[in-house]
């Protein structure tokens, strides 16, 4: 297999560095194993996008000023649908093009190359297996395409039914090479699917929402396992979905994207950690992230808002200048922690909305007996709890705010740690730490 | 009625299938009931359906003696001998084959079967080759493009065959393609735009995925039409070429002004030259129909099965 996945990597640029066909005719067979790895040094970039832009009708599919996918990586492109994911995907498998814009892939323009001489495969949503065809004639029939194309470059019959086999045995499909697609499980056409685009060693594999199609034990299985096969050959891997636990768990190179545009790059926990904006925060994560508007007081380290309160440490390294007013506190339900409601804290009280009778964000008064004691960073949020779920590994606890106008927000809560009953007064605290920072005006984060 | 049989394959089936089922509405009327109000409600209710079911079946048995009776009646008069025509029993008592021999014998009945096949084949192939591209290329024009042309396509279908008659007959005169295939043929091309609206609802049900797989699999578009659509387009290749075979064979005005001449004459109006100057001779005149009508069936036996194939819609996911 590793013989396999040096392979595949080398294998890749003959077809990208030359989208134009042809100057491989003059390369004799023995040669073509040195050609190859002297061809894969020069060309070490993965996929570069330059000012991609596509419309439909009116509509902006996709606007892309420039993305980069680094080579080798396994890059998941995740966004709500109809974000322009998949519009970016076709463009690069050369199914659509761009209005304007560039499409670099292995540092060597294709944007004008055919879909077959961009050394891209694609797996497609609904795996789009030819129907007329046995599992082995699906595989292979790229290679034989190539090889009637091209007698002297491609392959020979042996070499194709060889190939086919090994890769085959990789995905567990020897048994079925006869088969037709319509004999075959959902979870067999998406491996024959993934057996066809691999067969010809693509410098990059591009698959579009692969795994959507599969019941949720299989996709589990099948998520797996192509994180093992990106592992053993090696290429560029893009995955488009809208899942955002499928994004979180198996790439190493995340992409957000919303509206047509890219929100955010990064590996995946810098980007579920650091969210650059709203969007991302509340898109990536389950439950979402609660946002609470706060308005800051004194010198800006504490903020104040409905049923909440928060003391920020003393210099937030990387913020640069005064907070907007107001701005948006965020937190991640995992990162809050369930504290004892103090009986004597006039916010504790059963009811809805303890904090009706007290004005609104008292100005200067950091939250009437909610705030963090004397030096403690971090946030207080307090609320009802409201609804309560069991997800097995935890429970998710659904607050209505204590105060009028603090909307609703989730927390969770751990293994066997206890839980409140529905009713019962709720006080979370959450590190300084965890608490993420936006302006509300366009959601940017705002703490760096 | 057993020589009906062998060439109606319908009245067979249709026999086959109503006789029984009223022999079971007879059958089972009452049940050994236990309690007697629950069992008598569900009788009255089984009755009432069996009886809708049966005043069904009587209509339909009707429409189709009305459309299968003369072409029996036609079949069977066909074996009379030439003094029995017009009988009233519809059966040949002394069945002869006389009528064939005189048909086959006094015209070239076998020349004028080659003729149309040639040309109801050659109008078919014509068609497909030409209907294929277009319908596959039409799919692929953007909504608002494809709207115009399908209305455009459709149009043509509007125009009246007769009203192109004199046009055209001009043109193959002025080639002098009077009497010739070219002649027979071309001019039949104008109704390839209903083998376009037809393919095109097809080729729009192939994936999109499956073409754009294709591309990238490194196909060239003859490739992907070659290799990928029409192997999933059989089916309905096999159904469109059917219907415009059919419909060429039966042919009659065109074939008749364009090739006249019995060498390149096709057997529709072929039959014609059983009306001679002494009057109409049935018997012979019958014969030629029953032969003309023969190939069409055996067509459509051989090739029905292809129209029933659910290949297509079974292969994808």
């Amino acid at each position: 297999m590793t013989d396999l996945g040096r392979e595949m990597t080398d294998t890749a640029d003959p077809t990208t560095a030359s989208p134009t066909a042809a100057p491989r005719a003059d390369v004799p067979p023995q040669a073509s194993r040195r050609d190859r790895s002297a061809a894969a040094e020069a060309a070490p970039d993965g996929i570069t996008l330059t000012g991609v832009e596509k419309r439909y009708g009116s509509h902006p599919a996709l606007d892309v000023p420039h993305l980069g996918v680094p080579a080798g990586s396994f890059t998941v492109v995740v966004g709500p649908s109809g974000c322009g994911k998949s519009t970016g995907l076709r463009i690069i498998a050369g199914l659509e093009t761009a209005d304007r814009g560039r499409v670099l892939l292995g540092g060597v323009d294709v944007t004008d190359a055919p879909p077959g001489e961009r050394g891209v495969a694609l797996v497609f949503q609904d795996f789009a297996l030819y129907p007329h065809m046995t599992v082995e004639r699906n595989i292979d029939f790229n290679l034989r395409l190539a090889a009637r194309h091209d007698r002297r470059s491609g392959l020979s019959r042996a070499e194709i039914s060889t190939r086919v086999a090994e890769v085959c045995a990789m995905l567990g499909l020897t048994d079925l090479r006869r088969r037709l697609p319509r004999q075959l499980s959902g979870g067999e056409r998406q491996r024959v699917g993934l057996a066809r685009a691999i067969v010809r060693r693509p410098a990059v594999l591009l698959l579009d929402e692969p795994l959507s199609s599969l019941d949720a034990l299989l996709r589990q299985r099948a998520r797996a396992e192509l994180v093992r096969l990106h592992r053993e050959l090696g290429n560029t891997v893009v995955l488009v979905t809208h899942d955002q636990l499928e994004a979180l768990s198996m790439g190493t190179n995340l992409v957000v994207m919303n509206g047509g545009r890219v929100a955010q790059t990064g590996p995946p926990e810098q980007v579920y950690h650091r969210p650059a904006d709203t969007f991302v925060a509340t898109f990536l994560g389950s439950p979402p992230m609660n946002l609470h508007t706060a308005e800051p007081t004194g010198d800006g380290r504490v903020l104040t808002g409905a049923g909440l309160s928060a003391r920020l440490p003393a210099t937030p390294a990387a913020r640069s200048g005064p907070l907007p007013t107001p701005v948006l506190v965020g937190w991640r339900p995992a990162d809050g922690t369930l504290e004892p409601v103090n009986e004597d804290d006039p916010a504790a009280g059963s009811t809805v909305t303890p904090n009706s009778a007290a004005p609104p964000c008292p100005a200067g008064a950091p939250a009437s007996g909610g705030a963090p004691a004397g030096d403690e960073t971090g946030v207080v949020v307090r609320g009802v709890a409201d609804v309560v779920e069991f997800t097995g590994d935890g429970t998710v606890v659904t607050c209505v705010s204590a105060a009028e106008g603090g909307g609703q927000w989730a927390v969770s809560v751990r293994g066997r740690d206890r839980v409140p009953a529905v009713g019962a007064a709720v006080r979370v605290h959450v590190p300084a730490d965890r608490v993420h920072l936006f302006d509300p005006t366009d959601g940017r984060r705002v703490d760096g | 009625m057993t020589s009906p049989d062998a060439v109606s394959p319908v009245g067979v089936s249709l026999g086959g299938a109503t006789i029984p089922r009223q022999s079971g509405v007879l059958a089972p009327t009452a049940p050994a009931g236990t309690s007697p109000a629950r069992p008598r409600r569900a009788a009255s209710r089984r009755a009432r359906r069996i009886a809708g079911a049966v005043g069904r079946h009587t209509l339909l048995l009707a429409a189709v003696a009305v459309m299968v009776l003369p072409v029996l009646w036609a079949l069977a008069a066909s074996f009379k001998t030439p003094g029995g025509i017009f009988d009233e029993n519809p059966l040949p008592m002394s069945p002869t084959l006389e009528n064939y021999r005189v048909a086959t014998g006094a015209f070239p009945v076998w020349r004028l079967l080659l003729n149309t096949a040639a040309m109801a084949a050659g109008v078919t192939l014509l068609q497909l080759l030409i209907a294929v591209p277009a319908a596959y290329a039409l799919v692929r024009f953007p909504p608002r493009a494809h709207r115009v042309l399908t209305a455009l396509i459709v149009i043509t279908l509007l125009v009246p065959p007769q009203s192109l008659i004199i046009p055209l007959f001009l043109m193959i005169s002025h080639l002098g393609w009077r009497n010739t295939y070219p002649g027979l043929v071309l001019p039949q091309l104008y109704g390839t735009g209903l083998a376009v609206i037809l393919l095109r609802d097809h080729v729009r049900a192939v994936p999109p995925t499956v073409l754009g797989a294709a591309v990238l699999d490194g196909a060239r578009p003859g490739e992907v039409l070659r290799l990928v659509l029409l192997p999933l387009l059989r089916p309905a290749l096999g159904a469109v070429s059917i219907l415009l075979f059919i419909t060429s064979w039966n042919e009659y005005l065109w074939p008749s002004l364009a090739a006249p001449d019995i060498d390149h004459a096709s057997i529709q109006p072929g039959l014609a030259f059983f009306l001679t100057q002494e009057g109409p001779e049935y018997g012979p005149l019958l014969a030629g129909s029953m032969l003309a009508t023969l190939p069409i069936v055996a067509v459509y036996l051989v090739a029905s099965r292809r129209v029933t194939d659910a290949f297509m819609h079974s292969g994808i996911r």
